[in-house]
């Protein structure tokens, strides 16, 4: 490799996905190694299991190939991928499970509340490990919320408008989501 | 009863996105509540670790030649 080779500028991701949009072939594949820790990082987190956010991640770079001429760079490419990966994701839940199943139930309590100990040593330890852990458990529709939340950072209208539910509804799934993930982490701890 | 209501607005209180008239009563109950304030300290904490989590570190990552094989390999079917 010369000295020009190694400091020439790398290409933006707009200028790859347009020239992906032209039939080339090496962009689409430099885009997709470039991103495709991102989308799988992602699917991972929304969908919880190794396997299932592998095939994911090719149905999202499937889903690009067939729509990168879309891409205008009005916005970050790595933005248009995100919204992309969660889109084609709750679009697979909504074809596994009908649109109730998506949310847990508003009427059921399916949260038990666990109140503190009032003893620090006592509590749990609470932190990114015990939470992925916990986040495995989470019913479908809590993690859903969770993770756009809590984890991506989307606003609750945004969230809202994403899975066609009332800001509150947001709201309220994402507290019952924390408070049983809480639940999760402290029955953890117990059983150790 | 209070213990209760207070949980339920945790989230929202730690937020900062309550009415006022909420807010107050959250604020009081916490004032004389440990077991409530356990619950917010909990809850905050499961906040921070999920912020956390947004890193991609620690993920045990499929194999980026192989899924680039399947990939191209679908794409040529499509």
């Amino acid at each position: 490799m010369t000295v020009a080779e190694v400091e020439k500028p790398q290409e933006s991701d707009f200028d790859l996905a347009k020239k992906a949009a032209a039939g080339d072939g090496k962009a689409f594949e430099e885009l997709y190694r470039r991103h495709y820790r991102r989308v799988y990082a992602l699917t991972l987190r929304m969908m919880g299991n190794p396997t299932e956010a592998e095939d994911m991640t090719q149905e999202v770079f499937l889903q690009l190939f067939n729509k990168i001429g879309m891409f205008r760079g009005e916005s970050q490419f790595t933005t248009w991928l995100h919204r992309m990966t969660v889109n084609q994701v709750l679009m697979h839940f909504r074809k596994k499970s009908t649109r109730s199943e998506l949310l847990t139930d508003e009427g059921e309590t399916p949260v038990q509340i666990v109140k503190g100990t009032g003893n620090p040593s006592k509590m749990p330890v609470i932190d990114r490990i015990s939470l992925e852990r916990a986040l495995k458990q989470l019913p479908t529709g809590y993690r859903t919320v969770f993770v756009l939340h809590d984890v991506e950072g989307y606003e609750h209208y945004e969230i809202a408008g994403m899975l066609g539910i009332a800001e509150g509804t947001s709201k309220s799934q994402l507290h019952k989501a924390r408070l049983k993930l809480r639940q999760l982490i402290r029955q953890e701890a117990a059983s150790k | 009863m209070d213990c209760a209501r207070s949980i339920e607005l945790l989230s929202e209180y730690s937020a900062g996105s309550l009415g006022e008239d909420d807010s107050i009563f959250v604020m009081m109950h916490l004032s004389g509540c440990v077991d409530c304030n356990g619950v917010l300290q909990d809850l905050k904490l499961i906040v921070q670790a999920a912020a956390a989590l947004r890193s991609e570190n620690g993920i045990a990552y499929p194999d980026e030649e192989v899924l680039w094989q399947r990939l191209s390999a679908r794409r040529i079917v499509h």
